[in-house]
């Protein structure tokens, strides 16, 4: 009878914890944008605000789109007073943490361009986490380049 | 009397020579603060040849009768480079404002001459504005002509997909129409701050 009990309250247990284990669908993504690309270019950056509104953290660890071949991610680094930027291979956002995607700190890299970007088109952008979740946006181009 | 005279003679001696060394040493006491540095005397440059699009050498004739913008980037570059030539594009609108008479010309040059062609650059700035002219050429040289604009580049991390990351100083040169490099603009390079700076440039020294 005891060990019954335990074994229920054990069950409820792993039940919440699964429950409250965070999905990179759950991530709160705002205002994703790319810039317009030159025709030579053959590499874009897309930028937004990602908050892990969820009470675990994420690990991101890249991304698919059907604009480019490939899409890491990338942050903007300093070096000798150059500018240079480095491939992260997995980046973990802390529960309630905000990440910047945005000129100057982080960006998602678009590599292997199909065609370039054009100001007012919209595409579909799949950020991938660790455990195999993945949050789905939509990424607006436009046309100034700041 | 004698001694008295002498002793007046070397005070007002050291004096002429403390103003003058007080004077070389701050001309700048006139020279205007912009965003980035400005040179008391404009610096000659020696000889370079990058290549155009069409085939032609780039040399320092081409620097001649106008006032010319260089910035050096990339084209894998994802943020710093479009940004840079964007704000180039409307500093060259506002400038076409506030200071009409004076000819410009803006130039982009590689870091990366590996994958950018000269064609690549002069595709990669008519995105910009088809006036401006990119530039390629031959690596030695390009990072001859860039050491004398003290702009430093270097190849950074390799895995990655775009094959290797370029690093590179962020900032603008700006030529005189003598071809002598008498300021650079760093960044950030808002166009409304740099066509103020501009202006202060023009008239100086
Ligand atoms: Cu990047």
């Amino acid at each position: 009878m005891r060990n019954r009990v335990r074994y229920s309250l054990l069950a409820l247990g792993l039940v919440g914890s699964t429950a409250t284990f965070a999905d990179c669908k759950d991530l709160d993504v705002k205002g994703a944008w790319s810039r317009a690309t030159a025709p030579v270019v053959n590499v874009g950056a897309v930028y937004f605000d990602l908050t892990n509104t969820t009470s675990q953290a994420v690990t991101l660890i890249g991304g698919s789109t059907p604009v480019s071949d490939t899409v890491e991610l990338h942050r903007r680094e300093m070096k000798n007073g150059m500018m240079g930027m480095r491939h992260m291979h997995a980046v973990k956002v802390a529960a309630g943490q905000k990440l910047e995607f945005q000129p100057g700190k982080y960006h998602v890299m678009l590599i292997g361009l199909k065609h370039p970007l054009k100001a007012e088109q919209v595409f579909p952008l799949s950020l991938q986490c660790a455990d195999g979740s993945q949050r789905k946006i939509e990424v607006l181009v436009h046309k100034i380049m700041q | 009397m004698y001694l008295n005279l002498r002793s007046i003679l070397i005070l007002l001696g050291s004096i002429l020579i403390f103003i003058g060394v007080i004077s070389k040493a701050l001309p700048a006491s006139s020279s205007p603060t912009i965003n980035g540095m400005i040179f008391s005397e404009p610096k000659m440059l020696d000889a370079f040849k990058l290549k155009t699009a069409d085939g032609q050498l780039f040399t320092r004739k081409d620097l001649l009768g106008h006032w010319t913008f260089i910035y050096f980037g990339y084209t894998h570059c994802p943020d710093a480079c479009p940004i840079a030539m964007h704000q180039l594009k409307v500093l060259e609108k506002r400038l076409q404002k506030t200071a009409p008479d004076q000819k410009l010309s803006f130039v982009m040059v590689t870091v990366d001459p590996q994958r950018d062609t000269p064609q690549i650059m002069q595709q990669y700035v008519n995105h910009f504005n088809p006036a401006f002219r990119g530039l390629s050429g031959d690596p030695k040289e390009i990072e001859a002509f860039a050491k004398q604009l003290y702009v430093a580049y270097g190849r950074g991390e390799e895995n990655t997909a775009i094959g290797y990351v370029m690093y590179h100083t962020d900032t603008i040169t700006i030529i005189n129409p003598n071809g002598q490099f008498v300021a650079a603009f760093s960044s950030p390079h808002y166009p409304r701050n740099m066509a103020q700076d501009f202006l202060k440039i023009i008239k100086y020294p």
